[in-house]
């Protein structure tokens, strides 16, 4: 039974605390949280989950197997190195830190330590999302050679509060908080792009950006662009939506409906159309807390310590996307193109 | 009298652009019932066609819907109002925009502000942190100030807040609610899950029997986690009052095919169904009142 601490029990921490209390191979032994209101919660309706103000404390004296970290981003650093350092497997709410210069000391020690990782880009487990990187891979399509992906939501239409709105905190805007999701998921289905060309405009948002459109330029024939804002106007839910371009054929999808379009039979497929919606794609979890791409995501980091199960959206992987998202803002600031070194 | 429930209470998710299926369509169908005339036609259809329920989140529109029924009689005093509380998606955006703790100190705030609600408060927000049950108290009372005048059956407490708290075993909330709402607004307390089999369990542990509870029962098996087969068996052994919902999978199958399913489960009394469209309505609403008794 692997043991579970958790630093910061606030939106993320709470949903991820819930999910793995219904997992029979761990248990939610101790979470760490500075803010007395949620402290105070857990002592008053859950005593069995020990609680504390500061996590290094809970480091010390509880003896964890694997730590949860949903702290604000610019904490991130120095906590997983702390978790690693104690020989912890780690989990780390995305993004991986503010920046690359944050990241790096992390992937170093990540890199040397012999403990599992994953950072949490929960989208890879959106059945209509996850069912389009097999649709991919199999080359059904043909070469990949374009993609249009948008992400928006109705959140930001006045200044913020909080960490959130703080640069030095979270390292940004929407790019940061909010695309670098789509940003995993498009370098997970088409690979790291060599170079990218972006613009922001920060209407609503003084210090930051709220509305973002980027190129991903690669080497060979592939194109494709995102475009990002959190102040559209009546997108009462997150909304993504992908469309991606192959030699023969299309994909579109979003989170609720995949439409494949086969142009020459291809496999199983005949040339045509189809369509998979959300609900049977779906299975069920052993609880679902806010969704259940969020229990498959939780249920097979578990899964992954247990039985050294390669994951892929590890330290290592989020790093990459760290570079990507690094070079948005790079280009968004310098108004000129960005390659990124590998 | 025993409890019972209505047969057919109309869902509320197409008056606020919700559509599991499809976005695009839910964007549709808000611009349509942007008009509060056409949701007010449409309720009265449903009525006609069978229906003696309406479900109402606290999203924001809902005051002008609530304003609306009670100036008219006949929806007044024909529908049986069911509450699904908090409105999740405004907290959420609340809690990205300005983090947690403010967005809940905010929401206090607001709430000591309308002090005709009565909500006695010594000593600021402050006193809250030492109490969570008051803070409890304050958000819900905030929240159905909507509500006030209308013939309310029961408050439900939104499937986001019974399966979080349900997973982080604070059962004790999950009572608390169910104590609190008879209480306060004279009518039952009910729970909106996911994860239906494991709350009735949990329900059970904590000696709340006959709980009302609102919960995915379809023949795709959508939503009904673990799966099936387990919230079938719980429904056989486990007393409830429970309110079908997703009856159709978001749409994925035909109303012909969800009544075929629930018939098999005859402990379910009560449908929750989306009233899209007047075809929609006459479709659903007569297969549920011909197969699934009157």
């Amino acid at each position: 039974m692997l043991k579970i601490g958790v630093i910061g029990a606030g939106k993320m921490g709470l949903l991820h605390s819930a999910i793995l209390n219904h997992n029979e191979n761990c248990v939610i032994s101790s979470i760490s949280e500075p803010s007395d209101m949620i402290l105070n919660s857990f002592k008053t309706f859950n005593s069995k989950i020990a609680t504390y103000k500061n996590y290094e404390d809970m480091l010390s004296k509880e003896d964890l197997d694997c730590i949860y970290i949903t702290s604000p981003t610019h904490l991130h650093s120095e906590m997983a190195i702390k978790c690693l350092e104690g020989n912890k497997h780690v989990f780390l709410e995305k993004p991986l830190a503010i920046n690359c210069s944050e990241a790096k000391p992390v992937l170093e020690l990540s890199q040397r330590v012999d403990r599992s990782s994953m950072v949490g880009y929960m989208m890879r487990y959106i059945e209509t999302f996850e069912k389009t990187k097999r649709l991919i891979d199999s080359g059904n399509i043909g070469r990949i050679i374009n993609f249009n992906a948008k992400m928006q939501v109705a959140q930001i239409f006045s200044k913020g509060r909080g960490w959130r709105s703080d640069p030095l905190k979270s390292g940004g805007g929407v790019v940061i908080l909010q695309a670098t999701h789509l940003i995993d998921l498009l370098c997970w289905y088409f690979g790291f792009p060599n170079k990218v060309q972006s613009n922001f405009n920060n209407y609503y948002s003084e210090k930051l950006e709220d509305f973002c459109h980027c190129n991903f330029i690669y080497d060979d024939e592939l194109t494709g662009s995102f475009f990002s804002s959190w102040s559209i106007f009546n997108k009462r839910l997150l909304e993504t939506s992908i469309e991606i371009h192959g030699t023969n054929g299309q994909i579109n999808v979003n989170d609720d409906t995949l439409q494949l379009y086969v142009h020459n039979d291809a496999d199983e497929f005949k040339a045509g159309y189809f369509k998979w919606t959300k609900p049977e794609l779906s299975t069920g979890v052993s609880i679902d807390v806010g969704g259940t791409h969020y229990t498959r995501q939780d249920n097979f980091f578990i899964q992954a310590i247990k039985e050294n199960l390669k994951i892929d959206h590890d330290i290592p992987n989020a790093y990459l996307v760290q570079k990507v998202t690094d070079a948005v803002y790079s280009s968004a600031t310098t108004k000129d193109t960005v390659e990124i070194v590998n | 009298m025993e409890f019972q429930l209505d047969k057919i209470i109309i869902g509320h998710n197409q008056f606020f652009g919700v559509d599991h299926m499809s976005s695009e369509r839910g964007a549709k169908r808000a611009q349509y019932f942007s008009k509060i005339k056409n949701i007010i036609d449409l309720l009265h259809f449903a009525i006609d066609k069978g229906a003696t329920g309406l479900m109402l989140s606290t999203h924001p529109r809902a005051k002008e819907i609530a304003k609306a029924i009670l100036a008219d009689p006949a929806l007044k005093d024909n529908l049986n109002i069911y509450i699904l509380l908090p409105y999740v998606a405004k907290y959420i955006r609340m809690a990205n925009e300005k983090g947690m703790i403010n967005m809940i100190t905010d929401a206090l705030k607001e709430a000591t502000l309308k002090d005709k609600i009565g909500i006695a408060l010594k000593g600021g927000v402050g006193f809250f942190k030492k109490d969570q049950i008051s803070i409890l108290k304050s958000l819900i009372d905030l929240e159905m100030v909507p509500f006030r005048g209308l013939k309310i059956k029961t408050v439900f407490l939104h499937n986001n807040l019974t399966d979080l708290n349900l997973g982080l075993g604070f059962t004790s909330v999950l009572h608390f609610f169910n104590e609190y709402i008879p209480q306060k607004f004279s009518c039952k307390g009910g729970f909106c899950t996911l994860n239906f089999d494991q709350l009735v369990k949990s329900l059970s542990n904590i000696d709340i029997t006959h709980p009302v509870i609102m919960a995915p029962f379809n023949g795709a098996g959508y939503q009904m986690n673990p799966n099936p087969k387990v919230c079938e068996e719980t429904m056989l052994a486990y007393p409830t009052h429970t309110i079908a919902m997703s009856i159709l999978a978001a749409g994925l199958i035909k109303p012909a095919e969800a009544i075929g399913y629930l018939k098999k489960i005859p402990q379910i009394k009560s449908y929750v169904v989306g009233a899209s469209s007047h075809d929609h309505i006459v479709e659903t609403y007569t297969l549920i009142l011909d197969e699934l008794g009157k």
